[in-house]
């Protein structure tokens, strides 16, 4: 497939700051919630990556937002989140960023509504996950994964007229001959965005 | 919480009619045992207080049943990766008990403490993350303690507490993303050590 962004009709974007309740469990990521609490993480290999979500601005992308884009010929969604990856929690200092390509050409999704309780299976080539790696920019394009996102929640928040609730789960590999072996497990995200138009 | 404090008064009022009143303190070291937790677990430095009222009947010698009110602050250390996540859970609870006095100076008691969480806050390293949502709302715990007086009306004590209930209810998530389901974990275990000062002198002179 070949990804052409040059027209997005539909951005979707986080509004306000993050609230990391951490995981019973293993307490570096954040707990899988349905709430909006505009956080994410996994980990990357063996290291921990967190996202808890700021206000997005165009002019500062090295941010911990969500993005959600819709092509306009409908035949793809691309789902972006920007994080910090460290060796631990203390040290979460590199940015990278997680995306997500879904071949929409047989789903024909065409709202936030429409994402919830699918399972997009990620084969490595038409639907991928993706590391976006600022010390590693090479492979921003070629090396994709194969893995799973599921999208639990998507839901519109009532009595609002453009604010969505995104929730949902991930893991992939990236297993290529020519790209950096990354194993990317335990995905979580939790994100309350609001519907904001972009065209160019 | 409303109701555990609706069933205190309702408890302590006909009791503090023939009871021994005492105002206790101290720290409390505390732990958990796991299954599921990832880490490693160390002990958390907290505190307790509260008040008791024990019956001072002496024809039911050497048995005395009794009721403490008490807030109780402890938690554990999980540390991973050298990283310190410290849980600090604060509850506040009623704790029936049946104390025995075989001898003037020592008593031992058994009871259960049962008590609603105020709050629980998380830190992570040297970052106060905040309040967390993460443990049920109460919890059950057998308590034994013993008790030596030091000289009339300070006592001594150590006390065991056994976390009944877990804390944690959680639905977990595998590392390919899909839930596995319901996971139960997190029970308490608590040694404190404070001083229980009998306050019958002080207010016999009021």
């Amino acid at each position: 497939m070949k990804l052409t962004w040059a027209i997005i009709i539909l951005g979707v974007l986080t509004s306000c700051g993050g609230e990391f309740i951490p995981d019973p469990l293993d307490p570096r990521l954040p707990r899988y919630s349905e709430e909006g609490k505009n956080t994410a993480g996994c980990f990357i290999n063996s290291e921990v990556w967190q996202a808890i979500g700021e206000a997005y601005s165009l002019a500062n992308s090295r941010n911990q937002y969500l993005q959600i884009t819709f092509t306009t010929d409908n035949n793809t969604i691309g789902i972006n989140i920007g994080g910090y990856q460290g060796k631990s929690v203390d040290s979460l200092n590199t940015y990278v960023e997680l995306a997500f390509i879904i071949d929409n050409r047989d789903t024909k999704i065409q709202s936030i509504n429409e994402l919830e309780g699918r399972t997009f299976v990620l084969d490595g080539d038409q639907s991928f996950g993706r590391i976006i790696d600022s010390r590693d920019f090479f492979q921003y394009d070629i090396c994709r994964g194969a893995g799973q996102l599921h999208i639990r929640y998507a839901s519109a928040v009532p009595d609002t007229n453009d604010e969505y609730i995104i929730a949902g789960t991930f893991s992939f590999s990236v297993d290529q001959p020519t790209c950096r072996t990354a194993d990317v497990r335990s995905g979580r995200f939790d994100y309350r965005v609001n519907i904001s138009p972009i065209s160019n | 919480m409303q109701l555990l404090v609706w069933l205190s008064i309702f408890l302590l009022l006909p009791l503090g009619t023939f009871a021994q009143f005492s105002a206790y303190g101290g720290i409390t070291a505390s732990t958990v045992s796991k299954e599921y937790l990832v880490g490693d677990i160390q002990p958390q430095m907290g505190y307790h207080f509260g008040l008791g009222f024990q019956v001072s009947d002496s024809s039911i010698a050497p048995f005395y049943p009794g009721i403490r009110l008490e807030a109780v602050r402890n938690g554990y250390i999980q540390e991973i990766e050298s990283v310190q996540h410290v849980i600090r859970l604060s509850y506040f609870g009623i704790a029936p008990y049946l104390n025995y006095t075989p001898l003037e100076r020592w008593s031992t008691s058994l009871g259960v403490f049962i008590g609603g969480i105020i709050q629980a806050r998380y830190r992570q390293g040297a970052q106060n993350i905040g309040v967390t949502e993460n443990y049920r709302e109460s919890d059950i715990r057998l308590q034994g303690e013993i008790e030596w007086q030091v000289y009339e009306p300070v006592n001594i004590y150590l006390n065991y507490a056994h976390g009944l209930r877990d804390l944690v209810k959680y639905a977990d998530i595998d590392e390919s993303g899909n839930f596995t389901g319901t996971i139960r974990d997190v029970k308490i275990r608590a040694i404190s050590l404070g001083l229980r000062v009998n306050m019958a002198p002080f207010l016999s002179k009021l």
